[in-house]
């Protein structure tokens, strides 16, 4: 599992990303100790999903499977997960023993001040942003609709056919992500 | 999912114009364990014509005014998703009916002070639901029981009344499925329910309810719907002018029941938008009309709107009294 505590180093703060904008880099230390700096995994990778999550929120829970064979499925592919769990209402060990026990075996930080998901402008759990290897944001939005449609999915099949991604925004619902 | 859109509750404003027709609307999809909602709507109906006849033109289908009825309704509910294919959830509407001769026809019914041309309020009927999803792919399968329980003895005799002040036992079904090979943002969902009700005079008088909704999401905030809502009393007493009833009087008991255990029938078509303000927070509006009925009353416009709030009790909860400290991570440097 490379889920664990984390620690990030930003370059400087935004407001929320526009689809096509270059992501700003960011370095975390997972709740394992890895150390992943987004730039590089850009690098090494067809494309990245950083994606909020909560151990606690039930829109975040109900797609723990799904993000789990996910990751697995685009690990494949060359795309790689990050999950980022921000705020100080979930502990890092909570965080840790959730990933375990969901089998979530991509990269997991914590993000206690709120630092990605202000750099990004994540505001729920779940909510997902895909960068693609030049780190431009190509889709931002929610896991999935529960009446249809996959949309991270199609997004990350979209963009790893060289296709348009659309819609490259949906609206994500779930748990605000505690501020302060 | 939830209130994304089919919204959950976001519909919950339907219950106001379907508390006069006794049905309910579809809901195929639930919230995830641990997801409570809660809801406020408000509704308006005004209704124009009685579907009963006359001595000249005697029939259970036959428009006639014979005064116009306006009620209003705030209904409130809250649901849980105790798993992720179980829910529980209860409303309770306040009611407030007036009626009023249109035209300088129309009277009153006998017996009743509420027909007076005054507002008259009350809370109406608890409505106490369990949902259990069966299937959710490729087609949402969604059974549930409900009951219909009056929170008070109330006035029914009257045109301004605000319900039937029955007790209803439902069981019923729903079915949903999204549309995107058809139509991208598309969906389709339906109920059906047979409601046991309370017996009055000995006589039987059950239903059957049933909803429609075609709906559209515009843009990923903003969903279209199409609804059509039905339903049909099993048995009840059927009769075509008001002198088929008897003397119109308290001392004749078909009289003082016949709103209760008419033979009723009814169908209502319309639409209604919702847009998803947060990821937590909906606000919808809907508009309906009846276009086809037997007995009862035919509404010519029902409005009704309100929001629904999302929320993980848990979160909250933690929020307020959860730990500060995550544990043991360095300090984040900006």
């Amino acid at each position: 599992m490379a889920s664990a505590l984390f620690v990030i180093t930003l370059a400087s703060r935004a407001s929320a990303l526009d689809i096509g904008a270059v992501a700003p880099d960011f370095h975390i230390r997972t709740l394992d100790g890895q150390e992943v700096w987004l730039a590089e995994a850009e690098k090494s990778h067809r494309a990245i999903v950083v994606l909020f999550l909560s151990t606690i929120c039930p829109y975040s829970n109900y797609y723990n499977d799904l993000i789990r064979d996910m990751a697995v499925e685009f690990d494949k592919k060359g795309v790689l997960f990050i999950g980022i769990n921000s705020g100080r209402i979930e502990t890092a060990e909570e965080a840790r023993t959730h990933a375990l026990e969901h089998g979530h075996t991509f990269p997991i930080a914590k993000d206690p001040q709120n630092l990605v998901a202000e750099r990004l402008g994540a505001r729920r759990t779940p909510e997902v942003f895909v960068l693609d290897a030049s780190g431009r944001l190509v889709y931002h939005g929610r896991v999935a609709s529960k009446i249809s449609s996959p949309d991270l999915k199609n997004a990350l099949d979209a963009l790893l056919a060289g296709r348009p991604v659309k819609p490259a925004e949906t609206k994500a619902f779930g748990c605000a992500i505690p501020r302060g | 999912m939830r209130r994304q859109a089919v919204s959950l509750a976001a519909t919950g404003g339907l219950v106001c114009l379907q508390a006069l027709a006794g049905s309910l609307q579809a809901q195929s999809w639930l919230p995830p364990a641990g997801e409570g909602y809660f809801s406020l709507g408000y509704g308006n109906t005004f209704a124009t014509d009685h579907y009963l006849g006359t001595a000249a033109n005697p029939g259970d289908n036959v428009e006639t005014n014979r005064g116009h009825m306006r009620s209003q309704f705030v209904t409130a509910a809250i649901g849980y998703g105790i798993t992720d294919h179980l829910e529980l959830a209860v409303g309770l509407p306040f009611a407030s009916g007036r009626w009023y001769p249109a035209g300088g026809i129309g009277a009153p019914h006998p017996g009743s002070n509420a027909d007076n041309g005054d507002y008259h309020g009350a809370f109406q009927d608890f409505r106490i639901q369990a949902l259990y999803q069966v299937v959710r792919e490729p087609v949402a399968l969604t059974p549930f029981v409900a009951a219909v329980i009056p929170s008070h003895s109330y006035t029914y005799l009257a045109h301004s009344a605000i319900g039937r002040d029955l007790h209803e036992y439902l069981v019923g079904v729903n079915f949903g499925s999204g549309l995107d090979r058809l139509l991208p943002g598309g969906y389709v969902q339906a109920m059906y329910s047979y409601a046991f009700v309370e017996r009055v005079l000995d006589i039987h008088h059950d239903r059957s309810n049933a909803a429609l909704e075609l709906g559209y999401f515009v843009t990923p905030s903003l969903g279209a719907r199409f609804l059509a809502t039905g339903f049909y009393t099993h048995g009840g007493l059927s009769f075509r002018q008001p002198s088929d009833l008897g003397p119109g009087s308290l001392s004749n008991p078909i009289f003082v029941h016949h709103d209760q255990i008419g033979h009723e029938s009814g169908i209502s078509l319309g639409g209604g938008l919702s847009y998803a303000l947060t990821g937590s927070v909906d606000v919808y509006a809907t508009y309906m009309r009846t276009v086809l009925g037997h007995l009862g009353v035919r509404i010519e416009h029902g409005i009704a709107f309100g929001f629904s709030w999302g929320f993980s009790p848990k979160q909250v909860a933690r929020g307020m009294f959860g730990p500060r400290s995550v544990g043991g991570e360095p300090a984040v440097q900006p």
